[in-house]
């Protein structure tokens, strides 16, 4: 179930980095920009979504389902 | 003192004798027993030197037209190619700078071509033309194309060539007959005889080639490059769309969601670019 968890943030985070990426490319400037940029963007995107997951939902636990 | 003249004539003539005579002991110093002869070790020595390449030949025989064939160098560094199947002989030699002459015999008829960068010769019988490839008109073209009109040994030629084994074409006598052949189709007017051979060995190594890595053709970075073209034109439709509608409308929102849906859009693109294939053809 933790999986699948994860798997959600993942999709969503991978959502959000494609709503965010652009965003991310106006504001840097020329030479910054690059592949490298949107991994971080993906990554962190990603993260922030299973953190807020966390928050809003609660991490989720085997033990709670007993 | 006659005597001592005499004595000294007859000496110098032994002396001659033997050192005109010192090389022929060879002939009879063939095999094992060279070695008995230190002259002989050293004009044996020597031999290889004198004809370095020129006697070594490779042979090819196939089996399908029944043809024999034989690759050479001659002493001046120039491949030649020797070819005979039933009543056809080839002869061709390539010389290291892209000269070549080739030479179709065929019962009487009997073909020649000389062909280099500047100029082409071709002669059948008595009747020869000459032309300069860099000045030449349709009408010397047409001249050679009917000068070989007929010819039985170019005919046979170029059936051969199209039924050679292909294990043949790839040695270099059967790679050989297939340029000459490409080279006096087109002569005889077969116009694209050249870029169907060119297109052919094109393919067969392009069907060797392997790709090292994906999206080579465009460049490292065309992923990326398309997705920020596809960003940009994005933004600049939004800008156009905000454009459209006064800034209190609600159809604002619908910019933004055809925005994010085109950035969406070009992201996954991007993505699927990116990602390393699981299964290629």
């Amino acid at each position: 179930m933790q999986v699948l968890w994860l798997l959600l943030d993942v999709v969503i985070g991978v959502l959000l980095a494609g709503v965010v990426a652009p965003l991310a490319l106006v504001m840097l400037p020329a030479p910054a920009r690059g592949n490298s940029v949107l991994l971080a963007v993906a990554v962190a995107c990603i993260l922030v979504v299973s953190l807020f997951r966390r928050i809003a939902v609660g991490p989720f636990r085997a033990r709670d389902n007993k | 003192m006659r005597r001592a003249v005499r004595k000294t004539a007859s000496s110098l003539g032994v002396v001659a004798l033997i050192v005109f005579g010192y090389p022929f002991t060879c002939a009879a110093a063939n095999g094992p027993s060279v070695g008995a002869f230190p002259q002989c070790v050293a004009v044996s020595g020597a031999a290889p030197a004198r004809t370095p390449a020129a006697r070594t030949s490779q042979v090819g025989h196939d089996g399908t037209v029944d043809a024999d064939f034989s690759f050479s160098r001659t002493r001046d560094g120039a491949a030649r190619i020797t070819l005979k199947a039933g009543d056809l002989q080839m002869d061709k030699t390539v010389y290291a700078d892209g000269r070549f002459q080739i030479r179709l015999v065929a019962g009487d008829d009997e073909v020649s071509a000389a062909l280099g960068p500047w100029s082409l010769d071709v002669e059948r019988g008595n009747r020869q033309i000459h032309v300069d490839i860099g000045q030449a008109v349709d009408e010397d073209w047409l001249h050679v194309k009917t000068l070989l009109a007929g010819s039985r040994a170019l005919r046979l030629f170029r059936m051969l060539a199209y039924s050679l084994d292909a294990a043949t074409l790839r040695s270099p006598g059967g790679a050989s007959v297939q340029a000459s052949d490409a080279i006096l189709g087109y002569l005889d007017g077969d116009v694209a005889a050249v870029w169907r051979l060119g297109e052919q060995m094109r393919a067969a190594r392009a069907a060797r080639v392997r790709k090292a890595s994906l999206h080579e053709d465009d460049g490292p970075n065309e992923c990326y490059e398309k997705y920020e073209a596809a960003v940009v034109a994005a933004a600049n439709d939004y800008g156009a769309c905000r454009k459209t509608f006064n800034w209190y409308s609600p159809w604002q929102a619908g910019c933004i969601a055809v925005w994010t849906l085109q950035a969406e859009s070009a992201w996954f693109q991007f993505l699927a670019c990116s990602a390393i294939p699981i299964k290629t053809e």
